[in-house]
């Protein structure tokens, strides 16, 4: 995912016109023979899907495993992003003392437990949690998380199509209370802003309309892939690869240090340049078959 | 230069790395909830034909509940053979509540707390024994099946 973001900055760097003319980055030039054409069939699309798919992957980035994590307890520690246990973050605990829950005897001939034991607060039933859901608004897709631990609660949580209806409620599973009530209202400005990034890529915030548009999207790196492959394979020599030489770093500062900045912000990215440039100093460039075949 | 990038990379990342466990008292950020919160005072003893009293103590943001919106007792035996129905406690000062009931049954029982009071609606339910538990009720338990047959909601 993270690739094709660097891939497309790496995209726009080389389509950027060296003259002024735009022809050729917004329109195809239709008149100019079948190998600009080409290149145009390439690069066009490209450059007005970038946008579509720079949304997607920016909306998509926030849930992911390794930077969406960080992103989110970042967010949800400076209090603008989602409250705790919504996305990341353990749900509160019942305030019930642990002396104060019934014991289960075990014995098969006698109370082999004192009758204090026994005697003690007991887990509401599922039906009660239930009558809390529909009391307190739940939107009907919900889910109930069983608590697991003595010390655990009922944690209900809704996220239905529109990102406007979320809801996560933790339930104490002795006496029923609502210790937490989180709606989309309560999220921080960068949770509302990453709730709606999240339906709208999912394509249920408004329905048809957000589902064909992101098919649109969807067929459109489609094409660019392609395209891109068949201009490679009608342009290629005989023999080789036909990758350009590769220019000097020295001489492209402002490429570094944009790949340098991205590396920084995307950490796996970064991790995955040094292996690439490890993998290039140590096996390419030292032997010469692979070398000539990638015109390294 | 590549030497340089290559410490910075592996410094910055690991920054991030650490950066993602949320702080302690992150919760006062968002909003909070202050939910009732019952202690259910049972006999220590019952003995047949006189009146034990349950109490039921409520506390909300650590204060002392009085005139709550409602506290209602709700009491039934876990065969089912008797069930009294919903009644109002009354309260004794000090965030107490009280009801008095009668029990000649020995058997095991339950009872439920309802209570609300600024915006908290809670259910707790503690069971309880009275005199000497039937063979059967002895099984319910060891089974540790936590869930009383059929909770009596008619209530709503």
């Amino acid at each position: 995912m993270l690739g094709s973001c660097v891939n497309c900055l790496w995209s726009l760097f080389m389509v950027s016109p060296k003259k002024q003319s735009l022809s050729g980055v917004l329109l195809p030039r239709l008149n100019k023979g079948k190998h600009i054409f080409r290149r145009d069939l390439h690069a066009v699309p490209a450059f007005w899907i970038t946008a579509g798919m720079l949304f997607l992957i920016m909306t998509g980035l926030p849930w992911s495993g390794f930077w969406g994590s960080n992103f989110q307890s970042l967010a949800t520690n400076s209090g603008s992003g989602y409250p705790p246990s919504v996305w990341t973050g353990s749900a509160p605990t019942s305030s019930i003392k642990t002396k104060d829950i019934a014991d289960v005897p075990w014995a098969a001939e006698n109370l082999d437990v004192p009758l204090s034991d026994i005697q003690g607060f007991i887990p509401i039933s599922i039906d009660d949690v239930v009558t809390i859901a529909n009391r307190e608004g739940m939107h009907p897709s919900y889910s109930i998380n069983i608590p697991q631990e003595t010390d655990g609660v009922y944690t209900l949580s809704a996220f239905p199509p529109k990102a406007q209806d979320e809801a996560t409620i933790h339930i104490d599973q002795y006496s029923g209370a609502v210790l937490a009530n989180y709606r989309y209202d309560h999220y921080g400005l960068i949770g509302k802003i990453v709730a709606w990034g999240i339906t709208l890529h999912k394509g249920t915030q408004f329905g048809l309309v957000n589902q064909i548009i992101s098919l649109l999207i969807c067929l459109g790196i489609m094409l660019v892939a392609f395209s891109g492959f068949y201009l490679w394979w009608k342009r290629k020599p005989k023999k080789g690869l036909g990758a350009p030489k590769a220019p000097q770093i020295k001489n492209m500062k402002l490429f570094l240090f944009l790949l340098i900045g991205l590396g920084i912000l995307f950490p796996l990215v970064g991790l995955s340049l040094i292996v690439v440039w490890l993998i290039d100093w140590l096996i390419i460039k030292r032997i010469s078959v692979i070398k000539n075949f990638l015109n390294a | 230069m590549k030497k340089t990038i290559c410490i910075s990379l592996i410094f910055i990342s690991s920054i991030l790395l650490s950066a993602c466990s949320l702080e302690k008292d992150v919760t006062d950020l968002y909003k909070e909830e202050t939910p009732l919160e019952a202690e259910i005072i049972i006999p220590a003893s019952f003995s047949a034909n006189t009146q034990e009293t349950m109490k039921a103590e409520l506390t909300q943001g650590g204060k002392m509940v009085e005139n709550a919106d409602f506290v209602h007792f709700e009491i039934w035996k876990q065969d089912g053979s008797l069930k009294y129905s919903m009644e109002q406690a009354e309260e004794e000062g000090n965030g107490t509540y009280a009801l008095s009931k009668n029990f000649d049954s020995d058997g095991l029982y339950y009872i439920k707390v309802h209570a609300s009071n600024d915006g908290s609606i809670i259910m707790p339910q503690k069971q309880f024994i009275v005199g000497k538990l039937s063979e059967s009720e002895l099984k319910f338990l060891q089974k540790g099946i936590r869930k009383q047959e059929e909770s009596p909601e008619h209530h709503h």
